[in-house]
């Protein structure tokens, strides 16, 4: 079609029909495609025998349906895609000029180096921080995300981050927000997430899974002391430094959620960017339920999950929507954990399938159950949290992180 | 390596007065379509967006997705049923029809304005005419299915169903409360008639 001359048809006969003519002529033309093709020429004669004209619009419209056979049979997705790309590539045009304006606003303090990746909530930047020359995540908070909530309202909710202090979480660094562009900056973990480590290695020894698994519960147990849940706990959550397992952007799901409850007490300003929260493979069924009083059984719901996953190579439950998945959290029973390294252990079947209880109610009370459970059946040590400062773990984190910093930073603490 | 939420998310705001206007809709409320469509043009939008951005490599929308992601993450899984859901997603196809189009008058209407200059200086290549020319079809499309629906209403909701929302036939069916094998021959007349209705010069 040429694309500046193109008018819509001339009228044509079978547009023009009355409604009585198209009811007469849809009739005939239904029973047609319900008969043997051999059998459709002579029932058409018969339907229209002293009508010809009625006789011609059915045919028109036959032939038409005849010939149409190949017309819009791919998806719209397929045959708009040339479209949708010169606007994603506008798009995309569009976010460039934006960032550079944040960039060049930032430039005494922080310099943006490359996209890290971006998900549902933010795009993550590696940048680099001029004053104490080391690498940071730099996250902006998705713009229609940023105008539904106010910045100002985002950032006083990510305060209740900043004061979290914990070996196993990564820390809040800073925040702050540029023409009205949220933004906040955590330190760049230099190592793999732990959903690159399961895509890459597949299940892991139940050494492992329990260890990893430990420190998360660890950092969610200090956290809900603290009286901060996760809330979006999943793999790509879970960072693997130096063999070590950091929990990052923890309340940010939190935060935008309090952000964006307005007075009635609703969420409408989501609902309008099409964005929420959670996660479905770790989706707690309470939270899938849309419930707003979730506690520390939705985390360990989570986390029950992620055991699961590393234990067994796959989530308790999968499916081809996000909806499936979702239903699945709600009704399905849960799955037996096969353990895919082979090496049974019932006491580790038991503690994921407590975790996993849909009644919350029956689930374990707190993080620190869950823990015992876990320490109790795992072959691995649970570290003793009281005396964290000293434990080897710890100050082979803080190596780590001495490193990943200044680089310039003495080893030892 | 510090990902971010995941573009999945879902649940957890469902929004209450787009439940309570498929409730009031299956309660035989007459405005409750237009209501529940313009409810929910923002967020499918929004949604539409971020799977394009998300897959920078493809750009190819999967509607299929979108409008079962719309209904999870819009609807109040608690309070509706079955049939609710068949309706929403009958009204998510049509609105589904309306971001598209849209898609393509905005194209138009910065070609025309020149505003697409420099993406053509930019990227020189054969990519531009093609969506101007899908820009050009799909607004065509727009306007035969309005004629359509003059003639015959239903036909042009199996087009919003099964092209623009890509569902089965099974689930158009549900959504449009009539049998599988009603929607396969509207199906194919409608495809008749429209193919009919856009073919140059009536071939």
């Amino acid at each position: 079609m040429a694309p500046d001359d193109f008018r819509p048809p001339m009228l044509r006969e079978l547009h023009a029909m009355s409604p009585g003519r198209w009811t007469a002529v849809n009739d005939i033309v239904d029973t047609v495609l319900d008969l043997p093709p051999a059998d459709r020429a002579g029932y058409v004669a018969r339907a229209c025998a002293n009508d010809e004209a009625l006789r011609r619009d059915v045919e028109r419209l036959l032939d038409a349906c005849a010939r149409s056979a190949g017309f819009l049979n791919e998806s719209v997705g397929a045959f708009a895609a040339p479209l949708i790309e010169g606007h994603a590539r506008r798009a995309a045009h569009d976010e460039a000029a934006v960032l550079r304006r944040i960039a060049e606003e930032l430039r005494d303090r922080y310099t943006v180096q490359r996209e890290l990746g971006r998900g549902g909530m933010a795009v993550v930047y590696l940048a680099r921080d001029v004053r104490h020359r080391r690498d940071v995540a730099l996250k902006l908070l998705r713009p229609e995300l940023a105008a539904a909530l106010g910045a100002e309202r985002f950032l006083r909710e990510i305060e209740t981050v900043a004061r979290l202090a914990h070996p196993h979480i990564v820390p809040l660094l800073d925040s702050g927000e540029v023409h009205g562009q949220p933004y906040y900056v955590m330190p760049y973990v230099a190592g793999e997430s732990l959903r690159e480590r399961l895509t890459r290695e597949g299940p892991l020894s139940i050494d492992e899974a329990c260890r990893i698994a430990q420190e998360v519960a660890n950092a969610l147990d200090y956290a809900h002391r603290e009286n901060v849940l996760h809330r979006d706990l999943k793999p790509e959550n879970i960072l693997l430094a130096e063999g070590l397992a950091v929990v990052t952007d923890f309340g940010i799901a939190r935060a935008i959620s309090r952000a964006a409850e307005r007075d009635d007490g609703g969420s409408t300003t989501l609902t309008a960017t099409g964005i929420s929260l959670g996660t479905p493979a770790y989706m707690s069924p309470e939270q899938a339920a849309g419930s707003r009083e979730l506690d520390a059984r939705s985390d360990v719901y989570a986390l029950g999950c992620i055991v699961y996953e590393m234990l067994a190579g796959q989530p308790p439950y999968s499916g081809p929507t996000a909806e499936s998945i979702v239903r699945q959290h709600m009704l399905a029973p849960v799955p037996t954990l096969l353990i895919a390294s082979g090496q049974p252990s019932s006491g580790i079947e038991q503690a994921v399938r407590r975790a996993l209880i849909k009644d919350r109610a029956k689930r374990f009370a707190s993080m620190r159950q869950f823990i015992d459970a876990l320490s109790e059946a795992g072959p691995a040590r649970a570290q003793p949290p009281p005396n964290l400062a000293q434990s080897r773990l710890v100050v082979t984190f803080r190596r780590a992180v001495a490193r990943m910093r200044g680089r310039a930073e003495p080893d030892g603490g | 390596m510090n990902t971010p939420p995941s573009q999945h998310a879902v649940g957890a705001s469902a929004s209450p007065a787009i439940t309570g206007a498929l409730l009031a809709l299956a309660n035989g409320s007459t405005d409750a379509r237009a209501r529940l469509a313009a409810l929910i043009y923002d967020p499918l939008r929004a949604i539409a967006h971020r799977q394009l951005e998300s897959e920078r490599a493809g750009h190819t929308l999967q509607t299929t997705g979108l409008v079962h992601e719309a209904y999870l993450r819009l609807v109040d899984q608690q309070r509706v049923d079955w049939g609710d859901r068949a309706q929403f997603f009958s009204i998510a196809a049509r609105v589904m029809r309306r971001v598209l189009v849209d898609y393509a008058r905005k194209h138009r209407a910065l070609r025309r304005g020149g505003a697409y200059r420099f993406v053509s200086l930019d990227n020189p290549d054969a990519g531009t005419i093609a969506a101007a020319e899908r820009a050009e079809e799909l607004i065509a499309l727009d306007e035969a299915l309005d004629r359509l629906a003059q003639l015959d209403e239903r036909l042009s909701q199996v087009v919003e169903c099964r092209f623009f929302a890509g569902l089965t036939e099974a689930e158009t069916a549900a959504a449009l409360g009539v049998t599988p094998r009603t929607v396969a021959r509207d199906w194919v007349k409608a495809r008749g008639w429209l193919y009919q209705e856009l073919e140059p010069n009536g071939a």
